[in-house]
């Protein structure tokens, strides 16, 4: 009997790292697209509609950062893992990204293995 | 007796009277002879130059002339008839020091034959060092406005203490951040040696500059005995290299920042005219380097803000479009086992994302040289934008661009910006499929209209965060009018009209 696909919902302004992330999920067999959000705010409305498994969650975003994001959708729906994918150096930002209930944070230029296997990781807590 | 006093040639007391009244006058006379020998002068000439009367009478002028020139044309004019009306000279004291003098003069003949001159003399030292200083101040304030680093502004002002003061050399030194240390900002003229030696050194250190720092006044310390008594000296350091000093605190707004330092290889008098002076300078010098510290502080603010900008705009594009590649490139290899024409589809998206990290990337360093921008043409730029736009989101863009004229500079970059500006939010915000630029002469006005077919929003409640007052402002500066159309579902149309110069 086949597992269940693991549902990620990929939060970022930027199209093009959409447009990547969704590539990545499509080479990848047990991992499953369930949506895409353009910030923060988005995140949380789709988190609670969709019900992911898994948020890529960047963290400099317009409208709502995904730290702000982040603390609401733990709060909210605790069972859902937040792993913060992220281009920003800057260490103070993924602390709190981390205190707001992050599984784990990678920066991008992760390999597309190392991602996969961190949302799997993510979803086996 | 009487017959003998009848005699002799009689002495009126109008004459006596007449020559008590030169030989005793407050203005110094003197009489040269044919052969430029000094015949006669009086106590005040004597007194004026500090020579005794055998050192002075029957000497030739020349020799306490300074400029030969000057006197040998002065007797060149006045053995030929001519008057002299306040004739600048300068003379040389018995104490070695030059006076500044005007002589005033004409020749006395007898039968056509030159006699001698009568010489009037008044001393203009004092005078003349005072309008020195005052032009000094003048070229100082203007030499100071130029100066734009602390470094350079002590260059100048060090140099013309120097120049005025007839110091050997001079120093500007600096409070260290925490106040317990002087250093050198800039020496001139001391041995190497020695700059190295005081090139940093404690507020405590038994030196001019060190005390004048502490005190916050100035130390004036006229030969080696007032130096020795004040400063303990070691046989390390004789003082050959200077015999007077001057050391005078920097006070910006009550606040001691350093001190300016000057070394003479004579003894010195320092008289109120020159503490007043070399104070002045100080102050001035004070101002002036604090002027430039905070114009330097406001220049390296402005480029830490460029920074954190260009910071910004690469974190914004080109690093997302090159983790894209990144991440697309590596599943291409799997996607080809599962489904080889997606894969080649893939392969020619990257190329697309590659091609616009490219542009993205020229356009941020169009940035980073604005004249660049300023020499590229409209359509260039445009198509740039649009090859960035149409590679994050699945829309198509097209662009119509004709101008009968070049734009002005100003509004050729505020047009540039205002699509750039509308573009990014046909990408971030629209959905649109469709968009399209037109920037075309109409009559007497250009018009720029930016449409897309996406989802529109409701100008009264969501435009907050669309740069739309930005892009408003910039129409306004170039005196151009901006006009929003949006409604939800029915697409944004955006209209810059600049009225073209008669």
């Amino acid at each position: 009997m086949q597992e269940r696909l693991i549902r990620v919902l990929i939060v970022d302004d930027h199209p093009l790292v959409r447009l990547g992330l969704t590539a990545l999920l499509e080479v990848c067999d047990d991992l499953e697209l369930a949506g895409e959000a353009k910030n923060g705010k988005e995140a949380v409305e789709l988190a609670e509609q969709l019900q992911p498994d898994v948020i890529l969650m960047d963290l400099i975003m317009p409208i709502m950062d995904g730290v702000t994001a982040t603390r609401i959708i733990r709060q909210k729906l605790p069972h859902i893992q937040v792993v913060v994918l992220t281009s920003s150096i800057d260490f103070e930002l993924i602390q709190k990204a981390q205190d707001a209930g992050a599984y784990s944070y990678m920066f991008k230029n992760v390999t597309i293995d190392m991602l996969a296997n961190t949302i799997r990781a993510a979803v086996l807590l | 007796m009487k017959e003998q006093e009848e005699s002799e040639p009689k002495t009126s007391p109008r004459e006596l009277e007449l020559a008590d009244f030169v030989e005793n006058a407050v203005v110094s006379l003197h009489w040269i002879g044919v052969d430029g020998k000094i015949i006669w002068a009086n106590q005040a000439e004597l007194d004026l130059l500090g020579y005794t009367r055998e050192e002075y009478i029957g000497h030739n002028i020349a020799e306490f002339h300074v400029d030969h020139d000057v006197i040998e044309e002065m007797l060149r004019r006045l053995t030929s008839g001519e008057n002299l009306s306040n004739y600048e000279a300068r003379l040389r004291c018995k104490d070695g020091s030059i006076k500044q003098v005007l002589i005033s003069s004409n020749g006395l003949f007898e039968d056509e034959q030159f006699i001698h001159t009568r010489c009037f003399t008044i001393d203009i030292t004092h005078r003349k060092q005072a309008e020195d200083r005052i032009n000094l101040l003048y070229l100082l304030t203007a030499a100071l406005s130029e100066a734009l680093t602390p470094e350079q502004v002590a260059k100048v002002i060090v140099e013309q203490a120097i120049a005025m003061s007839g110091a050997s050399a001079g120093s500007i030194v600096l409070l260290t951040p925490d106040k317990t240390q002087l250093e050198i900002l800039i020496s001139i003229n001391y041995a190497k040696q020695l700059t190295d030696e005081w090139h940093r050194f404690s507020v405590d250190s038994p030196a001019p500059l060190a005390e004048s720092v502490r005190t916050e006044q100035p130390v004036w310390l006229r030969n080696r005995e007032e130096f020795g008594a004040r400063i303990p000296l070691t046989d390390e350091r004789p003082l050959k290299i200077n015999q007077a000093w001057a050391a005078i605190p920097l006070i910006v707004e009550k606040r001691c920042i350093g001190a300016l330092g000057l070394s003479f290889l004579t003894d010195q008098i320092f008289d109120d005219d020159e503490r007043a002076f070399i104070v002045a300078l100080a102050q001035q010098c004070a101002q002036a380097l604090e002027r430039a510290r905070l114009s330097e502080d406001a220049r390296d603010l402005a480029v830490s803000e460029e920074r954190k900008h260009l910071a910004r705009d690469l974190h914004d594009s080109v690093s997302q479009s090159l983790f894209s590649i990144h991440v697309l490139a590596q599943t291409v290899p799997r996607l080809w086992e599962k489904d080889s024409q997606q894969a080649q589809e893939q392969l020619k998206q990257l190329a697309t994302i590659a091609q616009a990290a490219m542009s993205e990337m020229r356009t941020l360093l169009l940035e980073l040289r604005p004249s660049s921008l300023v020499k590229a043409s409209l359509q260039d730029l445009v198509t740039q934008l649009i090859t960035v736009a149409q590679a994050q989101q699945a829309v198509t863009i097209s662009c119509h661009i004709e101008l009968e004229q070049a734009l002005p500079e100003d509004v050729h970059v505020t047009l540039y910006r205002i699509i750039q500006e509308s573009l990014n939010n046909l990408v971030k915000h629209s959905q649109a499929t469709q968009g399209s630029i037109t920037l075309i002469q109409e009559g007497d006005h250009l018009t720029l209209r930016i449409r897309d077919n996406g989802c529109g929003f409701n100008l009264t409640e969501e435009s907050a965060g669309l740069g739309l007052g930005i892009m408003r402002e910039r129409a306004a500066t170039i005196g151009a009018a901006f006009e929003v159309v949006s409604k939800v579902g029915l697409g944004t149309e955006i209209f810059v009209i600049w009225p073209l110069p008669l």
